[in-house]
């Protein structure tokens, strides 16, 4: 019954969840704990020789509404997980050593001191499923049509970065960027212009939504939308030592329980889940379950529309996250989540003691406020709510503990997630206070995105700062990680003064394994790497 | 055979109205389909020219006579959000409603027309209280809860069946069966009791029949009487609700769909109301639409099999 009960009240969560938001991480972890500090993170160490059969059958949340690189994101917990055995990565990007790696590109660097000039080039050999070649004629073509007027790609401003494309050889693509960019490569790990379609399929209009053509290390065997998917195989994959597993099967299940159970019952080999308590659970379950994951920092946060009071004014800011008890939040409201204490994530190379989050501390808040109220009068705003059931719990606990203040009263705006959205990104303020998550993994591009004056719509609390604006364009310039760790370190700690918005919780995204199935390793904000799956006998 | 005629020709409006009311409901619901193709990140000039290429800047009016058209033509269009064929999804998603609805239907039937005879003819007796009470507690408890239930004591302690997913017909029948187990059981669990309390209380009255009684003191023998005699004139309301079931079964399990990670009809509908895609909600609404008027229109048929009279009647 004790079974029954927790299945019901997880279920009713999260089946509410829906997707990650598009969080991004900071570490890799396949260890068996589900912490999500970067302190603790540790890479997968194969002990064994990989051996190649079976199939690997792992449980997803949601489906993808398409198989068109052009009409994807490319993160991890919505589409890159099904992009990637499909379509093969150009380029991973390691969270933890904030580097990308080559994968079917041979290298991917920038050949001068300014960053604008790159050159990729791509290992010999590689085919997509139709016959063609997988080659610098194939890249130029898909990013050009990522880039084109009528392109509905995410990824469309990015590919209008490039300037000027040229093919020296079958195998290289010499690009030219119009602005200088140090971590283009990190860029294009993080979005659909990663994931390469053949030029053939393209030219003759194949249907790629939902019979793509693509060189990854499985090909798709067929696809039910909301049911499985099956892939098996590519045997001509060359830019990795895998797959060794002979079939790859998807299975959508939203119910988070329904993907625990199906993996302590034999149902499933893994399952994604970004839900501590589910990892928990599988490993009590499931005797030396691995989860391979990522931290997410600045996946989750609340934003302060900084151009409209009361949020113009900083005080309110500081006292409301004074008077909200995160680490309660994470506990009972986001199923034991880890509180976040930073803006930047422990452990991290761009960690900072001094982008902490003013603490609870009710007292103080209610000092800020009685000053705002002495001022200004008393303080009212509107929060913007998703519908998602997750989203109103979390807006609900907020205001019940503002409730707890005097001077402050939140209302509650629950809103469907289109008019939400667009209210949000408008970059017009057409509202006081929200729930976001920033995609980052590389700071280059999710905090520049958040925090940049220039990027009306993207940085949707309007923050507006100089010093943040400079670090963040140098950062861009440098080679250097290290060198760019301390660029973004200024950010950070600029942002723990001004508190545009703030993270409530380090969640991670990432799989759990059984413990017969090796090499669980994911890249990027957690796409996992099956190709470098296999079972130990 | 002409009343055939007419009823199917009586359906033409009705699903007018069905699809005209859908198509106002959805303009109705806040959202825009587009920021679920563009996301977050889309630029106005992104958001403008797909609204282009959708067409959805047409005026109400025009883009419902336009839909009307091409359905007519066999044409329900394709999916806004994901580009994919309204009627692929449709033929893809209907087969897993279909099943799902028929056995559970059957398996229902197959329970409750005995259980439900025997209460009659026990009425009052210990066998009767006991189905009654079991009935009622049965019906109190939501499908959903069921399904947990089920999950847990099946799949989960004693491992006998999967506890989600899907296997086609197509790619063997007793894996097909296997994995809709489950979903079958927890459906037909309400349906049982309804249907055996309804049979009970329609043939405790048809018991009382003087030919009923004429064919007891004849000594034919119980099942002969119940299921012979007493059962076809009993079954009106039975055959009525379990018509109207069927219909509500073949798109209204979306909770079930969910926790089995079945991928059904309901699933695609309730998905497509919040992004506003409208023409798979048009053409799944259509479909299940048919599907529920026509069932109804064979329940109605049937009557005159049931009963010669309402034949001759009209």
């Amino acid at each position: 019954m004790r079974l029954v009960a927790a299945m019901l009240a997880l279920g009713l969560i999260a089946a509410a969840c829906g997707d990650d938001g598009g969080g991004t991480g900071n570490a890799t972890n396949t260890g068996g704990s589900s912490s999500g500090s970067a302190k603790s993170v540790t890479t997968t160490v194969v002990t064994d020789t990989p051996v190649k059969g079976g199939t690997v059958t792992i449980a997803l949340f949601s489906e993808v509404k398409n198989l068109d690189p052009l009409k994807a994101t490319g993160s991890g917990g919505s589409d890159g997980n099904r992009l990637f055995p499909i379509y093969g990565a150009l380029v991973t990007y390691d969270p933890v050593k904030a580097v990308s790696s080559p994968l079917m590109a041979e290298s991917f660097k920038a050949t001068d001191a300014g960053f604008t000039k790159w050159t990729l080039k791509l290992k010999p050999n590689q085919k997509f499923s139709d016959g063609t070649a997988y080659d610098a004629a194939a890249i130029k073509a898909n990013w050009e049509r990522a880039a084109a007027a009528d392109s509905p790609c995410a990824c469309k401003s990015i590919a209008q970065a490039i300037a000027s494309m040229t093919l020296p050889d079958p195998l290289t693509v010499d690009l030219t960027l119009k602005s200088g960019n140090a971590t283009f490569d990190n860029l294009i790990a993080r979005n659909a212009l990663n994931y390469i379609a053949s030029p053939k399929a393209i030219t003759d209009k194949v249907d790629l939504v939902n019979k793509p053509v693509g060189a990854g290390p499985f090909r798709m065997d067929e696809w039910i939308p909301d049911g499985k998917m099956t892939l098996s195989r590519n045997p001509d994959w060359t830019a990795s030592p895998g797959p060794y597993v002979d079939k790859l099967v998807y299975v959508i299940q939203s119910n988070e329980d329904q993907r625990v159970t199906g993996m302590t019952t034999g149902q499933f080999d893994g399952f994604y889940t970004a839900t501590p308590s589910s990892v928990t659970t599988a490993q009590k379950d499931n005797k030396d379950a691995t989860y391979a994951s990522v931290a997410v920092n600045l996946g989750q946060t609340f934003v302060f529309n900084t151009t409209k009071a009361p949020f113009d004014d900083i005080r309110v800011r500081k006292a409301v996250i004074m008077a909200i008890p995160r680490d309660v939040l994470a506990k009972d409201i986001l199923l034991n989540s880890i509180p976040a204490d930073y803006f930047a994530l422990k452990g991290s190379k761009d960690f900072s003691e001094a982008s902490a989050l003013p603490k609870y501390d009710a007292a103080g808040a209610q000092k800020l406020i009685d000053e705002y109220v002495k001022e200004k009068g008393p303080i009212t705003f509107t929060m913007v709510v998703f519908q998602q059931t997750l989203d109103q719990a979390r807006a609900k606990f907020i205001q019940t503990a503002l409730d707890q203040l005097k001077g402050i009263k939140a209302e509650l705006a629950v809103g469907a997630s289109g008019d939400n959205v667009a209210k949000i990104t408008s970059g017009k303020g057409d509202f006081q206070w929200t729930s976001w998550g920033f995609p980052t993994t590389d700071p280059n591009v999710g905090l520049y995105n958040a925090t940049h004056s220039g990027q009306p719509g993207l940085n949707p609390s309007n923050y507006n700062n100089a010093t943040v604006d400079k670090a963040l364009e140098e950062a861009r310039l440098l080679g250097d990680p290290a060198a760019r760790a301390e660029k973004y370190k200024i950010v950070y700690e600029q942002l723990a003064k001004d508190l545009p918005f703030f993270p409530y919780t380090i969640t991670t995204n990432g799989y759990v394994y059984k413990s017969n199935v090796k090499g669980g390793v994911v890249y990027e904000d957690g796409i996992p790497r099956v190709d470098l799956l296999w079972f130990k006998k | 055979m002409r009343l055939f005629g007419l009823r199917l020709l009586q359906l033409i409006p009705v699903l007018l109205i069905v699809t005209l009311a859908t198509f106002l409901l959805t303009e109705f619901l806040p959202g825009d389909p587009v920021y679920d193709i563009l996301g977050p990140e889309a630029r106005p000039e992104q958001i403008a020219l797909v609204r282009q290429q959708l067409d959805l800047d047409a005026p109400l009016p025009s883009r419902y006579v336009s839909w009307v058209s091409d359905a007519l033509q066999g044409d329900l269009g394709k999916s806004l959000i994901t580009g994919r064929s309204v009627s692929a999804t449709l033929r893809q998603r209907m087969p897993v409603n279909l099943e799902i609805a028929v056995l559970t239907q059957l398996l229902a039937l197959l329970v409750a027309i005995p259980l439900g005879a025997w209460s009659a003819y026990r009425a009052g007796r210990r066998f009767d209280r006991a189905v009654t009470t079991t009935s009622f507690g049965v019906v109190a408890v939501p499908p959903f809860l069921s399904a947990l239930i089920l999950v847990a004591i099946v799949a989960y302690k004693l491992r006998l069946l999967p506890n989600t997913g899907w296997t086609p017909i197509g790619q063997g029948i007793g894996e097909n069966l296997r994995y809709i187990a489950l979903p079958v059981v927890t459906l037909a669990l309400t349906e049982i009791a309804v249907y055996s309390q309804l049979l009970r209380s329609d043939m405790a009255a048809t018991l009382q029949e003087d030919y009923v009684l004429a064919a007891r003191a004849r000594g034919l023998s119980n099942r002969h009487v119940l299921m012979r005699e007493a059962l076809r004139p009993s079954s009106f309301s039975l055959i009525t609700l379990a018509g109207v079931n069927l219909g509500r079964l073949i798109g209204g399990t979306v909770i079930i769909e969910r926790i089995f990670g079945l991928p059904g009809l309901g699933t695609a509908i309730t998905q497509a109301i919040p992004a506003k895609d409208y023409t798979v909600l048009q053409g799944g609404v259509l479909l299940l639409a048919v599907a529920y008027l026509l069932i109804n229109l064979l329940v109605d048929v049937s009557y005159t099999f049931l009963d010669p009279r309402i034949k001759r009647h009209g």
